[in-house]
């Protein structure tokens, strides 16, 4: 069964196709990388997911559902949730009330005026357990702009995580992260494995064929080859695009 | 950072009791001019703290805050107005629950109006459409001739809150300083609750808000409204303490100085606007027996704040706590 698939999605931008008459379809339960060079159009599609950017023509389905023009903080409830490219957390909030706030996003509408939040036990703990799944324990109190760009990842995780998604959307996560810090990430995103349906876009090739399900390539707006990773790494039209001859 | 917190605790502690002191033993001594001057200092900084859920809190500049003061003392003044000079017969009342009741009522229809319009602008445009929103009204109270256009209205009488007199000094500061207590109170709680928790999310990172499951909109109007709210009582207690009103208490430089006073006193901090406010009047008094071309050295202690001081008066006394 296919947790989220796209029947004939196209955006465009002017002149420029970044998103071309797409179907793609993620496995419930697996990790799904999708790969393509710069400017394939791995963002646009990411953000045509998640409802912050509206398509053209075509549809989103999330299990059965059609969420084409779901707008995007819906999605989330429904269990959609997405990382950025570029991290994007509360920076003024301390790590922990930025878990704490994606607890409370997601739990019921927040028209409550009067209980300070930081007395509410339900969000608190979910924050801690988040926390202590991506290994930022020790800096729950820390203010997120005064983490390292690294931890800042991690956060960003954490945050989804506290939404309880069904399936996440992961723009890039190891990206400007050290060798080290990568590792990390990997062996967090494998933890996750069978618990979250992923869809995953990195650079990182070494990243990629680590975890993998399935493999996706995406050149110009279109998936040139999708299915297993070691089949998608030896198809000839993927090696010209993209992987490179040599490199293979 | 506890050590900063506890700096602001003991400096409002400080502020409040001052307030709550120093104007009746100065009255009771005498020195009946200063409760004049204590009074306006609280109401400034009634309509401050209010501004300051937009601007501190949900980060929305609104620099239309003025016209809340206006609604608000209209409120008090047309029904006064009427019940003096006759005319309007449901509107005219000397009552101050009815006229306090319609100053809460109109801030409220006109920032629910106006915040439905302005919030789906950012940045310099909010700045402006409120602004905007603000010379309407003014423009609006100019052409009524029926209330005075730009000669203002007096107000005959002070609202009637039996037993409580407004025109005794004593008791309009007793409600002005309680009513700043249970403001600072009710923002300090909005601020910390689930409700502030989102406008705060929203101001530092308004896509992840929304790519966290939540659309900010609703939540930002109905702070609009809260604010507009509590200005407009800020008005309506301006009307009984100066008991003149005019269309210049809307204009836009009135938005522009309660934004100063915040900025002054501290945008980051619940009691910035107290701080502020009390700055703003101090400056004003003291400058202005000094030259009557005081808003020139006023200006100057504002930019030199602004520039040196960012966090305002209360952030500089963070930082020095914290180095």
């Amino acid at each position: 069964m296919s947790a989220l698939s796209t029947m004939g999605l196209t955006k465009s931008f002017g002149g420029i196709i970044a998103t071309n008459n797409l179907d793609l379809s993620v496995k419930q339960g697996s990790l799904h990388a999708l790969i393509g060079p710069n400017g394939a159009g791995k963002t646009t599609l990411i953000s045509q997911l998640c409802g912050l950017l509206e398509s053209d023509s075509g549809t989103v389905f999330l299990y059965d559902q059609d969420i084409t023009s779901m707008p995007p903080a819906k999605r989330v409830q429904r269990g959609l949730s997405r990382t950025f490219q570029i991290t994007s957390v509360f920076p003024e909030f301390s790590a922990q009330d930025n878990v704490a706030f994606a607890a409370q996003a997601v739990a019921g509408h927040s028209y409550r005026f009067w209980r300070p939040v930081s007395k509410n036990k339900t969000f608190q703990q979910q924050a801690g357990e988040a926390l202590a799944r991506v290994g930022l324990s020790s800096r729950a109190a820390t203010s997120a702009a005064s983490l390292s760009h690294g931890e800042r990842r991690q956060l960003e995780i954490a945050m989804v995580l506290a939404a309880k998604p069904k399936l996440l959307l992961l723009d890039e996560p190891m990206a400007g992260m050290g060798g080290e810090e990568s590792a990390l990430m990997v062996e967090l995103l494998q933890s996750l494995k069978g618990e979250v349906t992923m869809l995953l876009v990195e650079h990182d090739m070494d990243a990629v064929f680590a975890l993998a399900d399935e493999l996706s390539v995406l050149v110009y707006g279109r998936l040139i080859a999708t299915g297993l990773p070691a089949e998608v790494r030896g198809n000839p039209e993927v090696q010209r695009a993209y992987l490179g001859a040599a490199s293979v | 950072m506890e050590a900063s917190s506890k700096t602001s605790i003991f400096v409002g502690a400080i502020f409040l009791v001052v307030l709550a002191v120093v104007p009746v033993a100065l009255f009771y001594a005498g020195e009946i001019f200063w409760i004049d001057i204590f009074t306006r200092l609280v109401i400034l900084a009634i309509a401050g703290t209010s501004l300051y859920l937009l601007l501190g809190v949900a980060g929305l500049p609104s620099f239309g805050h003025a016209a809340y003061l206006g609604l608000g003392a209209y409120a008090v003044g047309i029904p006064v107005h009427y019940a003096t000079m006759g005319g309007a017969e449901w509107l005219a009342s000397y009552n101050g629950w009815w006229q306090f009741s319609l100053a809460i009522l109109v801030s409220a229809l006109f920032a629910l109006v106006t915040g439905a319009i302005s919030l789906r602008t950012r940045g310099v445009h909010f700045i402006m459409i409120t602004m905007a929103f603000s010379q309407m009204i003014y423009y609006a109270l100019i052409s009524l001739e029926e209330y005075g256009a730009d000669d203002g209205l007096s107000v005959y009488s002070p609202s009637e809150f039996p037993p409580l007199l407004l025109d005794n000094p004593i008791h309009l500061y007793g409600i002005c300083f309680g009513s700043l207590l249970l403001v600072l109170y009710v923002v300090h709680r909005l601020q910390h609750s689930r409700f502030g928790r989102v406008l705060q999310a929203a101001k530092q990172n308004e896509t992840r808000v929304l790519a966290s499951g939540v659309n900010p909109f609703k939540y930002r109007l109905l702070a609009y409204v809260m604010a507009g709210v509590i200005a407009g009582y800020a008005g309506a207690l301006m009307a009984n303490f100066s008991l003149f009103i005019s269309p210049d208490m809307v204009e836009w430089s009135r938005s522009g100085e309660l934004m100063f006073m915040i900025i002054l006193g501290g945008s980051q901090h619940i009691l910035g606007p107290l701080v502020g406010s009390s700055l703003f009047i101090l400056l004003e008094f003291v400058l202005s027996r000094w030259s009557i071309y005081w808003h020139l050295p006023f200006g100057i202690i504002l930019l030199l704040v602004v520039l040196f001081g960012r966090g305002g008066i209360i952030g500089m006394l963070r930082r020095d706590k914290q180095s």
